[in-house]
C-alpha cells in the first residue's frame, strides 16, 4: 500500500512537471520562405515538445516542425494555452504591444511582449489570432524563466561606453528612450541580464547592442539601418543612357519622388504642372522606360544636389534641404526649348521641345544651371538685370560646367563633359547655339534669338565686348544682357580652370584646375557678392575669394591673370 | 580520411599478424586458466585520461553575389579554424593479451576566425562600388565518440597501443548566416556586419592513433599519444553558401592510464 502511494505521488509530481514545463517551450518559427505571421493550429505534439529546441533571437531554428492536429485536440490545447497566457497577462508577464486588424481575413492578431520582473524579455512575444472573435491560433516565443537575478553589476552608462568601445566609435550618442535593462535569452535555459543599448549618429548610423549587465561583454549587436528601405528605380535617360535614382512606392505604384530617404532632401519630378499642382510621374514596375526626359531630369537634379553636398557640403538649394522639384513637359509655348527656375514655387521647369527641338531636361548642365539659380536666390540674390543679372547667369553656367565635369568623363559628344552649355539638350549632337565658355565669340545668342543682323553681337569674352543695353521695340533685350554678357565671367572661369589665352587681350592664364577654380568662384558668388554686385564688384570678390590660397599662391596669381585677361587692370 | 584508412588497414594487418602469434599464447593461457590460481597475466579493463594538443588548422573560403541596386554585390568570407586542444577519456577492454577494444570521447573546441568583405554597389551611381571588410571570432566544437580496436604490444615496462576505428563527431559552430550592410547619404562608404547562426551537425568519421605507455606500477602508467580524427561536415547557413569543414585532424598529447 505504501509503495502504491509512493508510486502515485511520483506519477503526480511527474505530471505537474510536464504541465509546468510545456508552456515555457512554446516556440514556432516559420521555415525559410514562410511568412513570419504563420497561423497554425497547436498540435498535441507541439505542446508536448519539451525537446523543441528553443533558439534565441537571431539563431533561427532551421527546421521547426509544425504539425496539424485534430480539431478537438487543437481546441483543447488552445484553450489551455490561452488560459495560461491570460494568467500571465494578469501577472504582468505578458503585456499587449499591438493589436492588428486583418479585415481581409476577418481576423485580429494580438501581440504580447513577455516581461519578467518588469524587464522585457528580448524577442519574447506571443501572438494570439482571433477569427470573428474566436481564438484560432497562438504562436510566438515564450521563455520559461525562474528565479532569475535581475540585479545588474554594471550601470547603463558603463554599458554604453563598453558598446562604443566595441564599435570603435566614441562619438555615438545613446538613445536613452530605447536603451534599457532586459533579459536576453541566448540559448535554451540560458538567460542573460543585459542592457539593450541603441547607439547612433545624427543620420544614417544606428546600432543595437546587447551587453551583459554582469560582465559587460557584448553578447549581440546588429545594425538598425535597413538599407532595403531605399527604393531605387532604374531607367533610361533622354539619350537612352541608364540611370538609377530614388523613387517611392505608394499603393503599388512607383513615383519619381524621394521623401528624404535616399537623399536628405525631398525630391520630386512631375510630368505635368497645372492649377498650381505638380503631378508626380509614376510607373508600375520601377523600370522607367517610357520617358527619358523625366528620368534624366530626376537623375540630374539628384546629381546636382550631390555635387553641392560632396564638394561644398551644401545641403540643397537653401543649405537647409529645401525640397527640390522639377516639372518636365511644361507645355507653355513661351517656354518651348527652354528651362527656368521659378523662385515663387521654388521649382525648375523644362519646356517642351520647340523650334530648336531642345529638351533641356536631357542635359545635366542645364539642370544644374537652373538648380544653381536657386542657390543664387539663397546666397547672393543677384538681381536678374544688367550686370548683376549677367553674373547670376554666369554663376549658373560655371556651376553647371563644374557639375558636368564632376559626373561625366571629359570628351566630345553626348554625355561628355565639355565647355559648352546645353549641348545635350537636342536629340542629335550639336554645339551650335550653345554658350561656349572656352570660346564665347564662336556663338551669338543674339543671332540665335532671331534679332536683326545689326544686333548680332557675339557672346563676349572680354569687357570690351560687353553688349550695351538695348531696347528692341520698347523691350529691354535679355534683361540688359543677362545671358549674353554672362560669358565674360564664365570665360574667366574657363581660363582659370583650364588655362588659355583671351582672344581680345591676348593675355594667358595657367589653369589651376576645375576644383580650385570652382571653389574660388563659388566662394566669391556665395560669400562675397550681393544682389546688386556688378562686374567690378565680381572681380574684387574673386580676388578676395582666391586670397584663401594665400597672397603669394599660384591660385591667387592666376586669378589676377584671369581678371586681367577679361579686361581688368589689377593694381 | 584516406590517410586514416591506410593507417587503419596497416593496424589491421599488424593485428592479424600478431593475432596468429598470439593465438598460441591465448591457448596457453586458456590451458593455464583451468587452474583457479593461474589468472591471465593481463588486466582486462583500462581507463585512459588525456589531454591533446591539436595541430590541424584549416581555412575555407566562400563567396557569393547578389543583385543589389541593379548591379552585382560581391560578398566573401574567409574562415580560419585555429589549432585547438581536447580532453580525451576512454574505457578499454582487452579480450586477449594483445587485443582489445576502446570506447572513448574526445572533447575538443577551437577558435574560428572569420574575415568577411563585401563590395556593395552605390545605390545611386553605376560602377561606384564601396568596399568594406570586417572580422568576427567564433568557436567550433568537435566532440567525438569513438570505438577502436586496440592492439597492445608490451615492451618491458613500456607498451605500445595501436588503435583505430570509427568515430561519431558531434560538431557545432557559430557561423555567419548573413552579411548585413549599413550606409548613409552620400553613400561613399559602407559598413558591414555579420549576422550569426548556430549550427549543430553530427557526422560519422574515423580515428586512428598510437600511444606509448610507461607503466609505473602494474596498474598505473602514463602515456604519450598521437591520434588522428577525420570527418567532414557541411553547414548550410540560410543566406550564404554552405561551408564544408574537415573536423578533427592530428592531435598529440599525454595522460594517465589505469588498468584493473
Amino acid at each position: 500500500m505504501k509503495k502504491l502511494a509512493s508510486f502515485f505521488i511520483l506519477v503526480l509530481l511527474f505530471s505537474v512537471f510536464l504541465q509546468g514545463s510545456y508552456v515555457g517551450k512554446v516556440y514556432v518559427k516559420p521555415r525559410p520562405g514562410e511568412t513570419s505571421q504563420l497561423i497554425f493550429r497547436v498540435p498535441k505534439s507541439f505542446l508536448d515538445s519539451r525537446s523543441f529546441y528553443n533558439h534565441a533571437f537571431g539563431k533561427a531554428n532551421t527546421n521547426p516542425r509544425v504539425e496539424k492536429a485534430t480539431d478537438k485536440a487543437c481546441n483543447d490545447q488552445l484553450r489551455e494555452l490561452h488560459a495560461y497566457f491570460e494568467s500571465e497577462v494578469k501577472k504582468g508577464n505578458l503585456r499587449i504591444r499591438l493589436v492588428q486588424d486583418d479585415p481581409e481575413a476577418m481576423m485580429e492578431h494580438r501581440r504580447y511582449t513577455q516581461y519578467y520582473k518588469d524587464l522585457e524579455v528580448f524577442g519574447g512575444e506571443i501572438i494570439e489570432h482571433f477569427k470573428e472573435g474566436k481564438l484560432v491560433g497562438i504562436n510566438g516565443e515564450y521563455y520559461e524563466i525562474r528565479d532569475f537575478d535581475t540585479v545588474p553589476l554594471i550601470t547603463k552608462d558603463t554599458a554604453v561606453e563598453l558598446f562604443k568601445a566595441d564599435l570603435e566609435k566614441s562619438n555615438l550618442l545613446a538613445n536613452e528612450e530605447k536603451s534599457k535593462l532586459i533579459i536576453y535569452p541566448l540559448e535554451d535555459k540560458d538567460y542573460y541580464l543585459a542592457y539593450l543599448i541603441v547607439l547612433g549618429e545624427e543620420v544614417g548610423y544606428s546600432m543595437t547592442g546587447i551587453i551583459d549587465a554582469r560582465t559587460g561583454k557584448v553578447l549581440f549587436k546588429y545594425p538598425n539601418i535597413k538599407t532595403e528601405d531605399l527604393t531605387i528605380g532604374f531607367g533610361y535617360g533622354y539619350h537612352g543612357e541608364q540611370y538609377k535614382f530614388p523613387t517611392s512606392l505608394q499603393n503599388g505604384k512607383y513615383y519619381l519622388a524621394d521623401e528624404s530617404k535616399a537623399r536628405p532632401v525631398n525630391q520630386y519630378t512631375s510630368y505635368k504642372y497645372a492649377n498650381s499642382t505638380f503631378y508626380i510621374a509614376s510607373d508600375d514596375d520601377n523600370l522607367w522606360d517610357y520617358d527619358g526626359a523625366l528620368v534624366s531630369a530626376h537623375t540630374f537634379l539628384g546629381l546636382a544636389y550631390d555635387y553641392y553636398y560632396l564638394v561644398f557640403g551644401r545641403k540643397g538649394i537653401n543649405d537647409n534641404n529645401l525640397r527640390i522639384i522639377c516639372s518636365v513637359h511644361f507645355a507653355e509655348p513661351d517656354y518651348a526649348d527652354n528651362a527656368f527656375w521659378d523662385p515663387e514655387v521654388a521649382a525648375i521647369f523644362f519646356g517642351e521641345p520647340g523650334q530648336n527641338n531642345e529638351q533641356n531636361a536631357g542635359a545635366i548642365d542645364v539642370v544644374a544651371h537652373e538648380y544653381s539659380h536657386g542657390v543664387t536666390d539663397y546666397t547672393s540674390s543677384l538681381i536678374y538685370l544688367f550686370e548683376s543679372g549677367a553674373l547670376n547667369e554666369s554663376f549658373s553656367d560655371i556651376m553647371a560646367t563644374a557639375v558636368e565635369f564632376y559626373w561625366q568623363e571629359p570628351g566630345s559628344g553626348f554625355l561628355k563633359a565639355d565647355w559648352y552649355n546645353g549641348e545635350d539638350a537636342r536629340p542629335y549632337f550639336s554645339t551650335t547655339g550653345c554658350r561656349n565658355l572656352a570660346n564665347p565669340n564662336s556663338n551669338s545668342q543674339m543671332k540665335n534669338a532671331g534679332y536683326p543682323r545689326s544686333l548680332w553681337y557675339p557672346d563676349p569674352c572680354h569687357l570690351s565686348q560687353e553688349m550695351p543695353i538695348i531696347y528692341y521695340y520698347g523691350h529691354l533685350v535679355d534683361n540688359g544682357g543677362v545671358h549674353i554678357n554672362s560669358t565674360i565671367y564664365s570665360h574667366a572661369y574657363y581660363l582659370l580652370a583650364n588655362g588659355g589665352t583671351n582672344k581680345i587681350s591676348k593675355k594667358s592664364v595657367i589653369g589651376i584646375g576645375i576644383d580650385k577654380a570652382t571653389k574660388i568662384f563659388y566662394r566669391a558668388w556665395t560669400y562675397y557678392m550681393g544682389p546688386s554686385s556688378n562686374f567690378l564688384y565680381a572681380a574684387n570678390a574673386l580676388l578676395q575669394s582666391a586670397y584663401v590660397y594665400g597672397s603669394s599662391s599660384n591660385e591667387y596669381a592666376q586669378t589676377i591673370k584671369a581678371m586681367e585677361a577679361i579686361g581688368w587692370i589689377v593694381e | 580520411m584516406k590517410k586514416c584508412s591506410i593507417l587503419f588497414l596497416t593496424i589491421l594487418l599488424i593485428t592479424s599478424l600478431s593475432f596468429s602469434r598470439d593465438r598460441n599464447s591465448w591457448n596457453n593461457i586458456s590451458i593455464r586458466s583451468s587452474s583457479p590460481e593461474n589468472k591471465p597475466g593481463w588486466k582486462k579493463f583500462s581507463i585512459r585520461l588525456g589531454y591533446n594538443v591539436g595541430f590541424a588548422t584549416q581555412s575555407a573560403s566562400i563567396s557569393w553575389t547578389k543583385e543589389l541596386y541593379y548591379e552585382q554585390a560581391l560578398f566573401g568570407i574567409d574562415y580560419r579554424a585555429k589549432k585547438g586542444n581536447s580532453f580525451n577519456a576512454a574505457l578499454g577492454y582487452r579480450f586477449s593479451r594483445s587485443f582489445g577494444v576502446m570506447v572513448g570521447v574526445d572533447i575538443a573546441a577551437r577558435n574560428l576566425n572569420a574575415n568577411y568583405d563585401a563590395s556593395i554597389p552605390h545605390p545611386l551611381y553605376f560602377n561606384s562600388p564601396r568596399e568594406a571588410q570586417n572580422s568576427a571570432s567564433y568557436k567550433i566544437t568537435e566532440n567525438a565518440a569513438y570505438l577502436d580496436l586496440v592492439l597492445t604490444v608490451p615492451i618491458g615496462k613500456f607498451g605500445l597501443d595501436f588503435f583505430a576505428g570509427p568515430a561519431y563527431i558531434l560538431s557545432s559552430a557559430e557561423l555567419i548566416s548573413a552579411v548585413q550592410y549599413s550606409q548613409s547619404y552620400p553613400y561613399t562608404s559602407v559598413t558591414i556586419s555579420a549576422q550569426n547562426q548556430k549550427f549543430s551537425k553530427n557526422v560519422f568519421g574515423a580515428n586512428a592513433g598510437v600511444s606509448l605507455i610507461f607503466n609505473f606500477t602494474p596498474s598505473v602508467g602514463v602515456f604519450i599519444a598521437g591520434q588522428y580524427f577525420s570527418g567532414n561536415v557541411r553547414f548550410k547557413p540560410s543566406e550564404v553558401p554552405g561551408l564544408k569543414l574537415t573536423l578533427g585532424g592530428l592531435k598529440a598529447g599525454g595522460g594517465i592510464k589505469i588498468v584493473f
